[in-house]
């Protein structure tokens, strides 16, 4: 495969601006800071509820040729064909093998510009709960320098005696749309 | 009260009478003075104060040119209702502006446009003029032009106005028909549409090009008129009268006003009665022969009744409300809009009796009458009767032309106020003709069809206007014996019902949505039927049960495919302008011909279609028939044919461009491919065969016109045409012979839904290959394997050498084996030549329903899309085309594994 890695450079400058925005939003409303809290190993993280669309179980995966390595392939969602990441890949870690705690989340964001949902499976370790965090228990994201890509954190979310990383379901999934067009510009080139 | 309506009526009353109609120049005199009292009519002052001054002169007979005097007083008017109409049509739109009701006008008008884009292409050809094309083409302007003027869209309604008297005086005069003014009026009409579409209050496109046009060529019309009036004197009476095939039409839009007029003006107790003799008249009522023809007809029934509902439910409110508006409203609306529709449609007698009932309840609107309830039970009576005449359409018994007569003059009676008067003038009518009546009342239970064949108050031909004692005008029972037999017509009403069927309207996302969902059942009924727990019963009533629901599920799928089909003939219409234009430009001539218009193809794929056959026809007009010298030269007839016909084959759709022009020269393709780089390098020019030559025109950046026109020829053009078409899962191809013309087939599959698949597999993964693309499939011995630079593999098939591209390497899968010899070649026929793919087998050929891989993912070289299989599995469909790009580029990288099936 000679797919180009998921760099910061080609990050959406969305994910930049759209953390302090939430922020606003997160104290208008207390139904924004609902998270659903799942695991990559020991780290926990966070999607906020409104972008998850349902949980399921791992399912066959048919794999997409020519396609980023953490794009894990397609599944057959009830009648309907949606891509699946692999989460661990898109941010760097070690995959490990698929155990039954392995769960799909669905998620859905729509696309303003074609008035439809898209929605994407992103394969994680566990599913934990479901965290209330209030706007003032989260934490800007530190500045990390150049080793470690921030882009898709939109805070740190400070529960009990533990930590959240809570992440930018736009950052996470339009990454994935932007490397996919620029394969397939390449491809159109080269055509 | 706005001026708007006013205006209004005072333009369609100028436009229905000639400065012989004195009763009709006093009318529009008095309109106009009532114009100058009004608030509004300041910027129009003027205009209508010349009006004034020629009408009076006509009057009196103090004019020295009377034909002036009436031209000035015509262009007055015109005045009047373009300052009105530019004063903005959005003042006047949004005062009564019916939202649903403009929507249902613009997406009716769309259809309009695209007849009468056609009828104009048709009336403009050589030879002489079509009839029944004029007639239609009048029939379009006209309703287009009612419309609008009832939507208040004052601007097209004064342009539509303007080409329908264009055409009268063009006709009149024996001059050629004017279809250029008439393309003109589509080609802004379009532009206001697609306005309107946009903003509803939004402005219209400005008109003064197209008024100005209109203007002229009336101009010119009447220059050459006159002169022909003055040589030809006497002679000219008949040779000026209107085809007979039009005459119809005339009448009906002149027989109201005039017979309005009179009412108006006429004392009740001087009203002449009509003659009673058209009273009793026990024919039944007929329409014109030739509406068979016409698929709307369903439609129309369909939308009829649902109309004459609503105004029936309304009508009883009224007997409650009288002075409510609304009701009023829909009844009138409904009246109007089956007028129009069954103008539209050449029923006569229909838009007769709804015109009346219309012009009664547009009286009520304007406060000049109120509507009793005499009135009203004339009214319900009005929409009985409409209802028995649309009946009639469906093959039931029609009824009398007595009994419509009677309805009609009844409704003529009512438009007088007071109802007193007007009571006893119908009193007066009725009475002095008493014993008539009750003959004609107890006649008409058992009616003698045959008795009176020949007194049809409209059929197909021509009825005679005849003036009555009162000025006003009947249409009199044509003399002429009716075409059929009282047999004749039992049979031809059955054979119309049973061509009609009823139709309802549905939402193309629901039809997407059963579409869809029955394709889930197919996949969900094969997951049950290879689900092995099922297999491993072996009661014979599961299995018989489990086909049985194969079946229905199959049926269901067809049936639910042929609910998104459409014919091409809307795509194909507009071709026929496209030729007619591109034929002017390039001075040729052109004879365009139509096939198979009523072929069904996929709704997406007809819309999609709409721009690769325009780049072809263009092709086809611009390079593929010659101009009329060189044909002619050439031994030709100097008109070009080119003929565009669609029609099945083998599963799928062919539409064929076929032209007689000069052929493609092969000569200067290839000159031209060399020139400009587009063989691959080591090709040598004279291995070409003819048909590769032929397709080096699909090239990107090719083009041999010597100069480029604005039509064709920047070299942009039939390379798209393939990609488009290839999208569509279609293939193009071309045959010609020089001087002979050319073919150009596009082959289309059914629908965009479903593909019939073939699935192999690679490894654990399986793919779905269009059968269509498959040309045969071979496991190769090692005597038919070679490679070259030990990395291009190559088969023989059938003598010839095809490379063969590895799906495994591909898209970097891990193959079973990767030994070609224990696997299978599929020689695959793409656009861009043939190949061998090479798969591990083949799982075995199904319909598959093509999904798309999630939305906002973009395409995948090579993969179009995905399909899920019975066990509920995602198995990629594959994209031939894309393939061999995909599979060219991957040889160009250096990782493609060494071979090892030819050293085995």
């Amino acid at each position: 495969m000679n797919t180009p890695q998921a760099s910061p450079a080609s990050s959406p400058t969305a994910a930049s601006s759209s953390p302090q925005e939430l922020v606003i939003d997160g104290a208008g409303s207390d139904t924004g800071n609902k998270f659903l809290t799942f695991t990559l190993g020991p780290e926990e993280y966070g999607f906020e509820i409104l972008n998850v669309r349902e949980i399921i179980g791992v399912v066959d995966i048919t794999p997409l040729p020519q396609s980023p390595d953490y794009v894990r392939g397609v599944i057959n969602l009830r009648g309907r064909i949606i891509p699946v990441m692999e989460l661990r890949t898109r941010f760097g870690l070690d995959t490990i093998p698929y155990d039954e705690e392995t769960c799909i989340i669905v998620l859905e964001v729509s696309d303003e510009e074609n008035d439809e949902a898209f929605q994407m499976g992103v394969v994680v370790d566990t599913v934990n709960e479901v965290l209330d965090i209030p706007t003032g228990s989260i934490d800007p994201t530190p500045r990390f320098g150049s080793t470690l890509d921030t882009n898709f954190i939109f805070g740190l979310g400070k529960a009990r005696d533990r930590v959240v990383t809570l992440l930018e379901v736009e950052a996470v999934l339009a990454g994935e749309i932007q490397d996919l067009t620029g394969e397939s510009d390449e491809f159109a080139d080269a055509a | 009260m706005s001026i708007a309506p006013l205006v209004r009526e005072i333009g369609s009353l100028a436009a229905a009478i000639d400065q012989s109609d004195l009763p009709g120049l006093v009318e529009l005199q008095e309109k106009l003075e009532l114009l100058l009292t009004m608030d509004d009519a300041a910027p129009v002052e003027s205009l209508s104060e010349t009006a004034i001054e020629h009408a009076g002169s006509i009057i009196l007979r103090e004019a020295e040119d009377e034909a002036a005097a009436f031209e000035a007083l015509c262009a007055a008017v015109d005045g009047i209702t373009a300052q009105i109409a530019s004063d903005g049509p959005n003042a006047l739109a949004e005062e009564d502006i019916d939202v649903e009701l403009l929507e249902a006008w613009l997406s009716a008008t769309v259809d309009h446009l695209a007849i009468l884009e056609s009828t104009a292409v048709g009336l403009e050809g050589p030879g002489d003029v079509d009839g029944e094309l004029l007639a239609e083409a009048r029939r379009i302007v006209h309703t287009i032009k009612g419309e609008a003027g009832f939507l208040s869209l004052e601007l097209v309604r004064v342009a539509c106005h303007k080409v329908e008297s264009l055409i009268d005086a063009r006709l009149q005069a024996d001059l050629a028909f004017p279809g250029e003014e008439l393309l003109a009026l589509v080609d802004w009409l379009k532009r206001c549409l697609d306005a309107l579409s946009r903003d509803a209050l939004g402005g219209l496109p400005d008109a003064g090009l197209l008024l100005d046009q209109i203007r002229v060529a009336a101009t010119r019309c009447n220059v050459v008129e006159q002169s022909a009036l003055t040589e030809q004197a006497d002679a000219s009476g008949t040779s000026s009268a209107p085809p007979t095939s039009v005459a119809p039409t005339v009448a009906h839009v002149r027989l109201p006003m005039e017979a309005s007029g009179a009412a108006d003006e006429t004392p009740p107790g001087n009203h002449a009665p009509v003659p009673h003799a058209s009273f009793d008249d026990p024919a039944p009522v007929t329409y014109p022969d030739d509406l068979g023809m016409d698929e709307n007809l369903g439609d129309f029934i369909g939308e009829a009744r649902e109309h004459l509902t609503a105004a029936e439910d309304a009508v009883l409110i009224l007997e409650q409300t009288p002075e409510e508006a609304e009701p009023l409203g829909t009844v009138f609306r409904a009246f109007h809009t089956v007028k129009g529709v069954a103008g539209f449609m050449n029923l006569v007698p229909i838009v007769e009796l709804a015109h009346e009932a219309e012009t009664l309840l547009d009286h009520a609107r304007n406060g000049r009458i109120t509507l009793d309830s005499d009135r009203l039970d004339c009214v319900l009576r009005a929409c009985d009767m409409l209802e028995s005449l649309v009946a009639t359409l469906e093959g039931e018994s029609a009824p009398t032309c007595g009994s419509l007569n009677k309805l009609v003059f009844e409704l003529r009676q009512h438009l007088q106020d007071p109802p007193a008067s007007q009571g006893s003038a119908a009193e007066a009518a009725v009475t002095g003709d008493a014993p008539n009546l009750a003959r004609n009342a107890a006649a008409e239970p058992n009616r003698h069809p045959d008795s009176n064949a020949n007194a049809n108050i409209s059929t197909g031909t021509p009825a005679t206007p005849r003036p009555a004692a009162d000025g006003s005008t009947i249409v009199e029972p044509s003399a002429a014996p009716a075409k059929l037999s009282a047999t004749g017509q039992a049979d031809e009403n059955k054979a119309r019902r049973a061509r009609i069927e009823s139709t309802v309207k549905v939402s193309t996302s629901r039809l997407d949505n059963l579409v869809t969902m029955v394709g889930e059942l197919v996949i969900a009924q094969q997951m049950i039927l290879q689900d092995p727990s099922i297999q491993s019963l072996d009661g014979q009533r599961v299995q018989r049960n489990l086909s049985q629901v194969s079946k229905i599920v199959r049926d269901l799928q067809g049936v639910s495919m042929a609910l998104s089909m459409v014919p091409v003939k809307s795509t194909f219409q507009k071709m026929a302008r496209l030729v007619r234009d591109t034929a002017v430009k390039g001075g040729k001539k052109i004879a365009f011909v139509m096939e198979g218009e009523d072929t069904e193809l996929d709704r997406n794929v007809v819309e999609a279609i709409g721009d690769p056959l325009v780049h072809m026809i263009r092709n086809a007009c611009d390079h593929g028939i010659e101009s009329p010298d060189v044909r002619v030269a050439a031994g030709k007839s100097d008109t070009g044919s080119l003929c565009l016909s669609a029609f099945h084959q083998g599963g799928s759709i062919v539409i064929e461009i076929r032209d007689d022009g000069g052929g493609l020269n092969r000569e200067r393709i290839l000159k031209k491919a060399i020139e400009r780089g587009l063989l691959p390098g080591d090709t040598d020019p004279s291995d070409l065969s003819d048909s590769e030559i032929d397709n080096l025109i699909f090239q990107p950046g090719f083009s041999t016109a010597e100069k480029i026109t604005d039509i064709s020829g920047r070299g942009v053009g039939m390379d798209v045409v393939r990609k488009n078409i290839e999208a569509l899962r279609g293939k193009v191809e071309i045959t010609s012979r020089p001087g002979e013309g050319s073919t150009f087939s596009m082959r289309l599959p059914l629908t965009m839904a479903i593909i019939d698949g073939m699935v192999v597999s690679v490894g654990d993964e399986r793919f779905v290959l269009p059968t269509l693309a498959i040309e045969q499939s071979f496991r190769p011995t090692a005597k038919d394997l070679e490679s070259t630079m030990g990395r291009g593999e190559m088969a023989r098939v059938r003598g010839k050498l095809l490379p063969i591209h590895r799906l495994a390497s591909i898209f970097d899968l891990t193959a079973t084996t990767t030994d070609l010899t224990e696997g299978l070649l599929l020689v695959i026929e793409s656009t861009d030549g043939r190949f061998c793919l090479s798969v591990d087998e083949i799982i075995g050929q199904q319909q598959v329903v093509i999904k798309s891989l999630g939305e906002g993912l973009p395409a995948i070289q090579g993969v179009a899309g995905g399909a899920i299989l019975g066990d509920g599995r995602v198995a990629l469909i594959l994209d031939v085309m894309g393939l061999s790009y995909a599979a060219r580029r991957e040889a160009e990288t250096p990782r493609t594994p060494a071979l090892s099936g030819i050293e085995s």
